[in-house]
């Protein structure tokens, strides 16, 4: 695999939280075949920070059942995340570094599997809200996405169906009308409602797998399922990329970025560095030029936007 | 229910018509897009040689972002198939109703799955915790975490 984020030596802990249908009145009708498997998602790093990592992803796994949380968030300070790790010397060192640096706000995402991709489009949109030039070429590189889905047998009906929402947000950045030209609040609603913000959702995940199996000479030897076996394209496309709620790893976030072009940097805060050091990593594709990267957040099991002020 | 979601059912309707379901599925009622029946039977070699069974397809407005509930007829003049993934009141455990479902599959592509789930049935058995689940369960299937194995 050409991108850089199949290097990293170690696989982000994963919260394997939202893998789930929905469940409405769960302790009624949660009967099932092999037991309920909840907890055995939550990893752990190294024995010092068990409990810990425990209660963070915990405390992550609330969130993502949380049915009242917003699929997104409007921008907030990073203080505030800040205040939710007191508890937390590692993490809340890690926060006053990112916040030194310059990365003071944060868009958060619902923890419901789609964190990524949700992030990763808002983050998207919204950097081309600030760079409208790039418009034209960003509305290039998801029509040949589209074509590469055909290629790979997707029917075109369905793959516009669901590229037509993020179409019409992209074309609304470039509008020679004010009124209809998006705006960071228009597009933080359009992100709030259900069906836009999952309709782009699909289309991107539609786009991953279109990717993945383009290539799949570059993802064959990424591609196991939870038990650590091989798996093939199509299967592994079918069983964690396409249904929603199926969390990104490494594979579907290098895939994703590389049909999109993008530039993308991750800022991990993972508690791990002493000295409050975040590490980056970053993806980039060839074809991105030298455009600014997007910059996520990621905690274990969980990706948000970071927005640099400064 | 919204538009996306009418005008995919609309279309996976008209397809239906146009080109008729795959074999052995027939369409028994479309009337609206909430409930959908189709007959389904297994032609071939299998357990179920001569049966024929009765599917309800219910939508809801996040069609197809949210899968349907589908589930097998058990009425006065239909039983659910005895299956190691069928329970006796008709409801699936099958994973592409549930977390493997994907909004490019369709209401054909469900049935295709579950008439290959019934041919390639090896021993006509109800799940272990049949009479437990059929106890409690819910009336909608959807609402059920079941857990699927790897078959």
């Amino acid at each position: 695999m050409n991108d850089e984020v199949s290097r990293s030596s170690k696989p982000p802990t994963r919260l394997r939280n939202a893998a789930l249908p929905e469940v409405e009145e769960a302790q009624s009708s949660s009967v099932l075949l092999g037991g309920v498997s909840t907890s055995d998602g939550i990893d752990t790093y190294d024995g010092a920070h068990r409990s810990q990592f425990y209660e963070l992803g915990q405390k992550l796994l609330e969130e993502s059942m949380d049915p009242d949380q917003l699929l997104i968030a409007p921008a907030t300070s990073m203080h505030e995340l800040r205040g939710e790790y007191t508890g937390a010397p590692s993490f809340v060192a890690q926060i006053d570094s990112l916040m030194n640096q310059g990365y003071t706000q944060i868009v958060r995402t619902k923890g419901d599997g789609n964190c990524f991709y949700r992030a990763l489009a808002y983050a998207h949109l919204s950097s081309l809200i600030d760079s409208p030039n790039l418009v034209f070429s960003a509305k290039a590189v998801i029509e040949s996405g589209s074509r590469m889905m055909e290629y790979n047998y997707m029917d075109a009906d369905i793959i516009s169906t669901f590229c037509e929402p993020l179409m019409e947000l992209v074309d609304a950045i470039g509008s020679s009308d004010p009124s209809k030209r998006l705006t960071r609040d228009r597009l933080l609603s359009a992100f709030l409602d259900q069906e836009t913000s999952n309709y782009i959702i699909t289309y991107l995940r539609l786009l991953t797998t279109a990717q993945i199996q383009s290539a799949s000479d570059d993802y064959a030897g990424f591609l196991f399922n939870d038990s650590g076996d091989q798996m093939l394209p199509g299967e592994f496309c079918r069983q964690y990329v396409d249904p929603l709620g199926r969390e990104a790893d490494h594979v579907q976030v290098a895939a994703l970025c590389r049909a999109l072009k993008l530039h993308v940097k991750i800022a991990y805060l993972d508690g791990h560095s002493r000295d409050g050091q975040v590490h980056f990593q970053e993806i980039t594709s060839p074809g991105d030029g030298k455009i600014k990267p997007l910059i996520l957040l990621y905690r274990p099991g969980h990706y948000d936007v970071l927005i640099k002020t400064n | 229910m919204t538009s996306i979601s009418s005008r995919r059912l609309r279309k996976e309707l008209n397809e239906i018509q146009a080109e008729g379901c795959p074999t052995g599925i027939t369409l028994l009622s479309a009337d609206n897009f909430e409930s959908w029946f189709f007959s389904i039977e297994i032609l071939g070699e299998s357990l179920y040689q001569g049966e024929v069974f009765k599917l309800m397809f219910r939508f809801d407005s996040n069609y197809p972002i949210s899968a349907p509930a589908v589930q097998f007829v058990v009425d006065q003049d239909s039983t659910a198939p005895v299956h190691p993934h069928v329970y006796s009141n008709g409801h699936i455990c099958a994973s592409i109703l549930g977390n493997e479902w994907s909004p490019v599959l369709s209401v054909s592509a469900v049935c295709v799955t579950l008439q290959s789930m019934l041919a390639s049935c090896k021993s006509k058995e109800r799940p272990v915790d049949n009479d437990r689940y059929v106890r409690y369960a819910p009336d909608n299937p959807k609402k059920t975490r079941f857990h699927y194995d790897d078959d």
